[in-house]
């Protein structure tokens, strides 16, 4: 006896044709093995339909708020942490770098007391006239630009300077707040 | 629930409102409780898995479609938090004792023999989901405990409509085969005890 076929029509639920559903019918009265699945079918889907409806213990909802608060913490936690130790490795290595630099300058003065007063003496000076000369040059630049461009482009420079000031504060304000 | 509602808590809860959010928890708690009871087999770890979803779906609001239904999306949120489970523990092992605590009977007063009936209903049914594979066990859940169509669960599980067939033919052989080796059993119990009955009699 061929089961398959009926066997198909049991588990696929589809709906049948007259013919079919007549051959079903005649076929489950001969054949025990499609009967006794036909029945456990049917005894699993009642078992399913009157499983007792379960719910969550009174306070679902006040739970959910105080995970969520929760997890806002660790999230803020974990930020923080994170931000620190990046501040940490920072500071070491700037510690680690500003050591070494002053280890080999120190070194150097110990073995040569006088070239290193001398090599000093030379940068200051060479600061000193470097700032002396960007002095001049923005003092000329200063007396000389405002004959070349006209006061209206002036007044628009530093209104879009503003204006973009003023842009980049806002972005600044919500980026904080979404943190 | 109107729609509408639904409509307005999302749009608040998607501008950061926390409250709003709280109401769609309120409104879904039970379904998606269901499935995770259901998929998981205990309500400690229903619990647990419904509130990860809820908080996932808070997280991840912005990515919801509002052409889809919310419900639909927060299940399969649900289904698929649920499948990683079971596929972290392989094996459910389910207590009894464990849900003694959490199950609130219908009947203020139920008689004993209702409650132990009710319990091995309940035993039965997570048996039987047990015998099935993951994926399996969502397309059962959303067939028959939220009557979903094929299509709403493929949409739900991100499966084509013939995989959900296909999938719900498998899950139903495998029920069938589960129910008539419990069956089998039960009457190879029942038998053993009726020709121990004699014996015991005998005794006194």
């Amino acid at each position: 006896m061929k089961h398959k076929p009926f066997e198909n029509w049991i588990l696929m639920q589809e709906p049948l044709l007259p013919d079919q559903a007549a051959a079903l019918e005649e076929h489950l009265r001969d054949c025990q093995h499609c009967r006794e699945i036909q029945q456990a079918i049917v005894g699993v889907e009642a078992l399913f339909q009157n499983a007792i409806e379960v719910e969550p213990t009174p306070g679902f909802s006040q739970r959910w708020q105080n995970h969520l608060e929760q997890e806002q913490r660790d999230v803020l936690i974990n930020r923080h942490r994170w931000h620190s130790w990046m501040a940490l490795i920072i500071l070491g290595n700037t510690i680690a770098l500003s050591a070494f630099l002053l280890g080999r300058q120190l070194l150097s003065m110990f073995n040569s007391p006088a070239e290193f007063l001398l090599m000093w003496v030379y940068r200051l000076t060479s600061l000193i006239s470097s700032i002396t000369a960007a002095r001049h040059l923005l003092s000329t630049l200063f007396n000389t630009l405002p004959g070349f461009v006209p006061l209206s482009a002036w007044l628009l420079i530093v209104g879009v300077s503003g204006l973009l000031a003023l842009v980049t504060m806002t972005k600044l304000v919500q980026f904080s707040r979404r943190i | 629930m109107a729609p509408d509602n639904e409509t307005t808590w999302l749009a608040q809860a998607l501008d950061g409102d926390d409250e709003a959010f709280a109401h769609i928890v309120e409104t879904y708690q039970r379904p998606v409780f269901s499935v995770c009871y259901r998929m998981l087999g205990n309500a400690g770890d229903a619990e647990d898995a419904a509130q990860e979803s809820f908080l996932r779906a808070y997280k991840n609001l912005y990515r919801y479609d509002p052409n889809r239904s919310f419900a639909t999306w927060l299940l399969s949120i649900a289904s698929h938090y649920c499948i990683d489970q079971l596929r972290k523990r392989r094996l459910t092992t389910f207590s009894i004792d464990d849900d003694d605590n959490w199950w609130q009977p219908p009947d203020p007063g139920p008689s004993p023999e209702n409650v132990l009936a009710g319990t091995e209903r309940r035993a039965k049914v997570v048996e039987l989901l047990d015998t099935l594979k993951h994926q399996d066990r969502a397309v059962v859940v959303l067939h028959y405990w939220h009557d979903y169509s094929y299509e709403e669960i493929a949409e739900t599980l991100e499966l084509s409509v013939s995989a959900v067939k296909s999938r719900l033919y498998r899950a139903r052989r495998t029920l069938a085969k589960g129910w008539q080796e419990k069956e089998h059993q039960e009457k190879a119990l029942e038998s053993k005890n009726a020709e121990r009955v004699p014996y015991e009699t005998q005794a006194f």
